[in-house]
């Protein structure tokens, strides 16, 4: 219990008793990715603590500052409005992204032609390869479109589809240059 | 009892982020876990199969210095899935991903 004094209106002090419970402290545990990380990272929030305790923690992890950063859940196109946000349980069902990009460029090259999109660093992989082999995008042939991946500009190791594209971008370049490739077809793949 | 080094492996792998990210997003779910056996159902694409998931039993002895053994299975009856009922089409069809257990592809 503790004792709080105040005053009142006519100026006289009064003591008013207010009884609290100690409560125990409830860990978040919070999946997120972020610039400068190499995979998705579980990380740990008291409950109530601030947002921007979240977007410290994973830029420490990445190695920027974290006053130039911005949170975003996975696959939103605009970050969220850290002010008053407080972390809670709803942060668990979520997976985040803390970058300093608000909006990539994403460049597409397949074959003698390279197309472009703004996506934030929060869309996966998935997302811009649907757009890059969809109407449009290269409208590859469905029979072949299964088949096809991202991979870093040059090289022939596709891009995993969960990732999020700002894991691949830096600040403070904001332009990722990707291909589009034929990805290996699994033994036993094809059509039955 | 003393969990084996395959176990305890297996026990990190799936307390791992990218694991739990994939059930995050409902791609797959862990079904049951009785060492040297792990049952996770994976989600299909939506519409294209008879089943929304598919339940995969590994046999995780010897993991991952060996690949688990993976067999697809009723999940009722725990029994081979009929040939009728598994998925059809390219493997990448069939999937929203290719099963993954951590930093080791199955």
């Amino acid at each position: 219990m503790c004792v709080l004094y105040t005053r009142n209106l006519s100026g006289q002090t009064q003591s008013v008793a207010i009884a609290y419970v100690r409560t125990k402290t409830v860990i978040i545990e919070i999946l997120s990715e972020g610039e400068g990380l190499r995979d998705i990272e579980i990380f740990h929030a008291e409950h109530g603590a601030t947002a921007f305790e979240l977007i410290r923690r994973v830029a420490d992890r990445g190695g920027f500052p974290a006053e130039e950063a911005v949170l975003f859940i996975e696959g939103a196109d605009e970050p969220i409005e850290i002010a008053g946000l407080v972390i809670d349980e709803q942060f668990r069902d979520r997976a985040h992204h803390v970058h300093r990009a608000r909006s990539l460029d994403i460049h597409v090259a397949y074959q003698d032609k390279d197309i472009e999109h703004h996506y934030s660093p929060a869309v996966t992989v998935q997302r811009a390869l649907d757009w890059a082999i969809g109407p449009h995008g290269f409208k590859i042939d469905p029979a072949i479109a299964p088949e096809m991946e991202l991979a870093l500009e040059g090289s022939e190791k596709p891009l995993p589809r969960q990732a999020h594209l700002g894991r691949f971008v830096h600040h403070p370049s904001h332009e990722l240059r990707l291909d589009l490739i034929r990805g290996v077809i699994p033994n036993g793949g094809i059509n039955r | 009892m003393i969990a084996s080094g395959s176990d305890a492996t297996l026990r990190a792998d799936l307390e791992s982020a990218r694991f739990r990210a994939g059930a995050l997003r409902g791609h797959w779910r862990l079904d049951c876990y009785d060492f040297p056996m792990v049952k996770i159902a994976v989600m299909a694409v939506p519409g294209q199969q008879r089943h929304s998931e598919f339940s995969f039993r590994f046999e995780v002895t010897n993991f991952p210095t060996q690949a688990p053994e993976v067999k697809i299975c009723d999940p009722v009856s725990d029994g081979p899935l009929l040939l009728a009922d598994r998925p059809k089409g390219p493997l990448k069809n069939n999937f929203t991903f290719c099963v993954a257990v951590s930093g080791h592809t199955a």
